[in-house]
């Protein structure tokens, strides 16, 4: 993917840092100290970051691919990897190497005072547990989006990287892609004036028509253990892999999974990171059968003050038709129009396409020139390379901990309002939901002992 | 539609289309507290998707019923769904169900401490009361929970202790086991030498 081609050289990286340290200062607060990581017994500038990987399916080895380029500059070595899946575990002990420890049950990775930092690949309903209790074993995080499945969770994680003091980032990577850059410098300068909406679009969520029946799990899951923090049900294999996804309970459907990118770059760009809506109207279709209880289509707005603006999900939406690319664009071919965001500002629009690893924006963001004297914006090197940087100087990420569980409370909300079938009243200060009682309640989901924040 | 009854509820839940099964549990949040038995009992003995669309729609009822300004639905909600989750005839996942629906709607005042009790000692069930009590935090939730601490042992105390803390108890012992790890894998770093 293009925004992983940077196969950093040790030296080329550690100028980087040097001039994201300036940048991030412009911008945005340190949130670390070097020194406290220095007196946590954190690695120095020259030594390498050694990472466990908590989850190796899909996702979890892609990652690892990610890390290819940080590794191959000496900057990280790869010391264990974790699944619950004993087949998957082995595959990933072949594709890391020898070296890599090799556990099912993560809690052996944190108390190991050898590892710097965890990458956390595992379903979403793990996200917040396993971030916490990471962050309690002072471990640097690398953590998948969505950063949580509850309001709750959500806090704890925010709170626990605070008090200890760890570099976190957000799996929402569209925000260190190059286009992104370039779509954010061209908001930012006002080509097209005041944004007042931004409507994202999204194709619909599947529907499970295989009518499977619960069943033992197969011998090689710990099912308890995929479970985790879930209350306990019996074994259906259309809980996994991958089609987590489609649970409200476990993966939150669209609106988690591509929601958590799309509208990622519009808090980032549109500079709302820690500011939230006031209202959350959500209607949807659930699916007609099956075991998955996500919406199936789907429609979500979100409505902001001081500044005002509008945000909407939209399960089909409007899909905007991909521009024709040479592939030489920064961004190379559009490879998943499927999903986007229209930007509408008081002077014009501006479309983005896909909004994660792969993030493209129009034709006349790409070509824009900025003027003398026009604004910069913060340019990440990398998903990976900027949360190292985060690790080593103590530089606040590009998608924080703060601002990854920002994003995954729009998608809360909005599956909460959906699953209520009413509109919530939310306070952005307190980060509450007022005036609903129930839907109070379902801000917090107590999970299952001992796989609990 | 016309005019949902319960019968009618139910007879379109029994329907082979799967769009007039949804439609159907979809509006069930009117019907209230009387269709839940019939829909439990459907949840019970319905075929794999029937059985599905009736326990949605029990959650559209406690959906519908939790709404601010519905008081007069939600009280009868809560205590059908209190007679229920002592019925032992129900599928013990359903009743594991009600009891996550309960802390959805109940008020804390409507906890009947000397009924909650044995369900939170409740070998099946009792795991999933300890989460809907901490879920309600009140004084009567709480109270079950420290007279379950008290009553239980083993694992299910130290769940109950951890669950007392979340509630902003302070309890010393059990110490909680969140981060000790437990489970060991037989796969051995592939080409490792021995």
């Amino acid at each position: 993917m293009p925004g992983h081609q940077n196969r950093v050289k040790r030296r080329d990286f550690l100028k980087t840092a040097g001039l994201g340290v300036a940048a991030g200062t412009a911008a945005i607060p340190d949130l670390i100290s070097p020194r406290a990581l220095a007196s946590n017994g954190k690695p120095g500038a020259n030594e390498r970051i050694r990472v466990a990987h908590i989850g190796m399916g899909g996702r979890g080895r892609g990652l690892y691919g990610e890390m290819r380029g940080l590794r191959e500059a000496g900057l990280c070595e790869h010391v264990a990897v974790c699944d619950v899946d004993d087949k998957r575990l082995e595959e990933a002990s072949k594709i890391v190497g020898p070296q890599a420890d090799v556990y099912r049950d993560y809690r052996y990775i944190l108390e190991r005072k050898d590892v710097d930092a965890v990458v956390i690949a595992t379903p979403d309903h793990w996200h917040g547990v396993q971030f916490v209790h990471a962050a309690e074993c002072g471990k640097h995080i690398y953590c998948e989006k969505p950063a949580c499945c509850t309001i709750e969770e959500g806090k704890a994680m925010i709170e626990a990287a605070r008090r200890n003091k760890i570099a976190s980032q957000i799996g929402s990577q569209g925000r260190s892609q190059p286009e992104a850059y370039l779509a954010h410098r061209y908001l930012v300068n006002g080509n097209i004036g005041r944004v007042y909406r931004v409507d994202c679009w999204h194709y619909p969520s599947p529907v499970d028509k295989s009518h499977t029946p619960d069943s033992d799990p197969p011998p090689e899951l710990d099912w308890d253990l995929w479970l985790g923090p879930l209350r306990w049900r019996p074994y259906n294999k259309r809980y996994l892999h991958g089609v987590f996804r489609w649970l409200l309970e476990s993966g939150g459907g669209q609106i988690r999974d591509r929601g958590a990118h799309v509208m990622s770059c519009a808090m980032w760009w549109l500079g709302a990171d820690g500011t939230g809506p006031v209202e959350v109207e959500a209607t949807g279709t659930p699916p007609e059968e099956g075991l998955w209880d996500s919406c199936v289509e789907m429609k979500v707005t979100y409505v902001f003050k001081n500044p005002d603006w509008i945000l909407t999900w939209n399960q089909p939406g409007e899909p905007v038709p991909p521009e024709e690319r040479t592939g030489k664009e920064p961004g190379g071919k559009i490879l998943r129009p499927g999903y986007g965001a229209v930007y509408r500002g008081e002077k014009g629009t501006m479309v983005h396409w896909g909004g994660d690893g792969g993030t493209w924006v129009e034709k006349k963001v790409r070509e824009w020139v900025p003027p003398p004297g026009a604004k910069d914006v913060y340019k990440s090197p990398g998903h990976f390379e900027d949360w190292f940087e985060g690790i080593r100087i103590g530089k606040k990420t590009i998608m924080n901990v703060e601002a990854g569980v920002g994003v995954a409370f729009l998608c809360i909300l909005g599956n909460l309002s959906y699953m209520l079938g009413r509109k919530l009243h939310w306070d952005p200060v307190k980060q509450e939901i007022i005036g609903d009682e129930q839907a109070r309640r379902l801000m917090v989901r107590p999970q299952r002992h001992p796989y609990h924040l | 539609m016309e005019q949902l009854t319960v019968e009618k509820l139910i007879e379109l839940l029994k329907s082979s289309d799967p769009f007039v099964r949804r439609d159907a549990w979809l509006a069930a949040g009117p019907l209230g507290a009387s269709a839940l038995r019939p829909l439990a009992d459907l949840a019970t003995t319905g075929e794999l998707e029937i059985s599905r669309a009736a326990n949605r729609g029990m959650w559209q009822i406690v959906r519908y019923v939790g709404a601010p300004g519905r008081e007069e639905f939600r009280r009868p909600v809560v205590e059908t769904l209190g007679e229920m989750v002592g019925d032992t005839r129900l599928p013990v996942q359903l009743r594991r169900d009600i009891v996550w629906m309960l802390s959805e709607i109940i008020k804390d005042e409507e906890i009947d401490q000397a009924s909650a009790l044995p369900l939170l000692l409740d070998a099946d069930l009792g795991e999933d009361v300890r989460m809907a009590l901490q879920r309600v935090a009140g004084p009567n939730a709480i109270g079950v929970l420290k007279a379950g601490f008290a009553q239980s042992q083993g694992e299910h105390r130290t769940a109950i202790a951890c669950s007392l803390r979340k509630c902003g108890i302070a309890i010393d012992e059990p110490p909680c086991p969140k981060l000790v790890p437990r489970k060991t894998t037989a796969v051995k770093p592939v080409g490792r030498d021995a």
